[in-house]
């Protein structure tokens, strides 16, 4: 989830609990409160409006969303309960080896969230630094974990490949490289460079308001 | 809350039946996946609660729409509940869980309204030449009709069914009850030119159609 998105959500939340109807002296007080947010409350105000006008419920089989629902709940649980097992047995876990572990190729884990095999192996290796959380949060929807799961993978002291050798005596320390750095670097297209810029751009300025 | 702790966790599936869904979140905080029955069973319930609250706003679809729409709301309430270390938004759930499905539920219902279709029409920019639009009355029975709020929701469901573009009925709804302005000389504020991407004239038109579709569906019962 985009912070933009999830920063309406709460502002929603808060509405929801002020206001007991879509009235227009609402909207305009609302949206003079987060102009930022004015089309998007415009457009959830009329659609509370509409909603609140049309009497006729449609019929929902709740057995079968109840069985979903559930499913859902005890897989996520499941998942945070086997990773921190995991976490707590072997160290670590690395962000491509839990992607294997799903049946997840590098490949489509890269495509799906919109980046490229160099940047998962570099954030695999922790090499990036400053990770944007929406990234963070698209590597955890696709993987099914916990954003904070996910976090902890790929933040922290960055890793030396296995297949580097060195003859020195000192371990040689891996470079690292700030996010917005590795994107250019990438092979991504000019679009999605832009776009992935943007949203550390985004993340950055909200964080020092 | 303290009722429920002071009971042994056998007493819980019980009890989840009958006590409010704030309760049945915090319950499902105080467990991990080896209680994973009682798990199940207090999140069947949750799921239960959501379905009735998050149906109330997502009316106007179809059967398989309807539960698409409540199944993504189910999912983001479960991703909150499960949240593993406390946050704004999901300690909201303890307090005022209504509001925050209902809130979910109308966000999941524009989102899926703004999906992209396979036609979509341009929405034309309003021109300054819209402003002043000389907005025509309607027909006033219809209008007066809308005002009663007994009468009400029987006008709209019968004008969604007889008006083939819902957004001229919605264009009603906005207008005549919850007092939307056509435009507005502020471009920054809320108006239905603004919200629908159409100039005041083209939506007074839209209006003016839907009134005259709803009073020749319904007239004689006026």
């Amino acid at each position: 989830m985009s912070l933009q998105n999830a920063a309406f959500e709460e502002v929603i939340d808060s509405l929801m609990m002020d206001e007991s109807e879509p009235s227009y002296e609402a909207l305009v007080r609302w949206s003079k409160r987060y102009p930022q947010f004015r089309d998007a409350l415009m457009t959830f105000f009329a659609e509370w409006g509409l909603q609140s006008e049309i009497d006729t419920e449609t019929d929902v089989d709740e057995i079968r969303l109840s069985n979903l629902a559930v499913s859902h709940a005890l897989d996520l649980m499941h998942r945070r309960h086997t990773l921190t097992r995991n976490v707590q047995s072997v160290g670590a876990l690395r962000l491509l080896k839990t992607a294997e572990g799903i049946g997840i190729a590098p490949e489509v884990l890269a495509q799906s969230v919109g980046l490229d095999v160099m940047l998962i192996r570099k954030l695999d290796l922790r090499r990036i630094l400053d990770v944007p959380r929406h990234c963070i949060d698209a590597l955890a929807k696709e993987l099914r974990l916990l954003t904070e799961q996910v976090a902890e993978m790929i933040v922290g002291p960055p890793i030396l490949s296995a297949s580097v050798q060195h003859k020195s005596k000192r371990k040689p320390n891996a470079t690292t490289e700030a996010f917005e750095d590795a994107v250019r670097n990438s092979m991504l297209t000019d679009h999605a460079k832009e776009f992935w810029l943007q949203v550390a751009k985004e993340e950055k300025e909200h964080r020092q308001e | 809350m303290l009722e429920v702790l002071q009971q042994p966790r056998s007493d819980w599936t019980e009890s989840a039946k009958t006590v409010p869904s704030e309760v049945l979140v915090f319950m499902i905080r105080q467990l991990d996946e080896s209680d994973s029955g009682l798990v199940g069973a207090l999140f069947s319930e949750l799921s239960t609660s959501i379905a009735r609250i998050a149906r109330k706003w997502a009316k106007g679809f179809s059967r398989v729409t309807t539960e698409d729409i409540i199944l993504a709301v189910e999912i983001q309430i479960i991703e909150r509940v499960l949240a593993p270390a406390p946050t704004r938004r999901s300690e909201m759930l303890e307090v005022a869980f209504e509001c925050v499905v209902k809130g979910r539920t109308l966000n999941e219902v524009v989102a899926y309204k703004n999906r992209p279709k396979s036609l979509t029409i341009a929405p034309q920019t309003p021109s300054a030449s819209d402003e002043a639009v000389e907005e025509s009355a309607g027909p006033l029975d219809i209008l007066v009709a809308l005002e009663d709020e007994a009468r009400r929701p029987e006008l709209i469901r019968r004008a969604f069914d007889a008006v083939k573009d819902k957004r001229h009925v919605e264009a009603v709804v906005l207008r005549y009850v919850e007092g939307w302005p056509l435009t507005d000389k502020d471009p920054n504020a809320p108006s239905l030119a603004r919200h629908f991407g159409m100039s005041g004239r083209q939506i007074q038109n839209w209006i003016t159609n839907a009134l005259d579709i709803m009073r020749a569906e319904i007239g004689d019962s006026i």
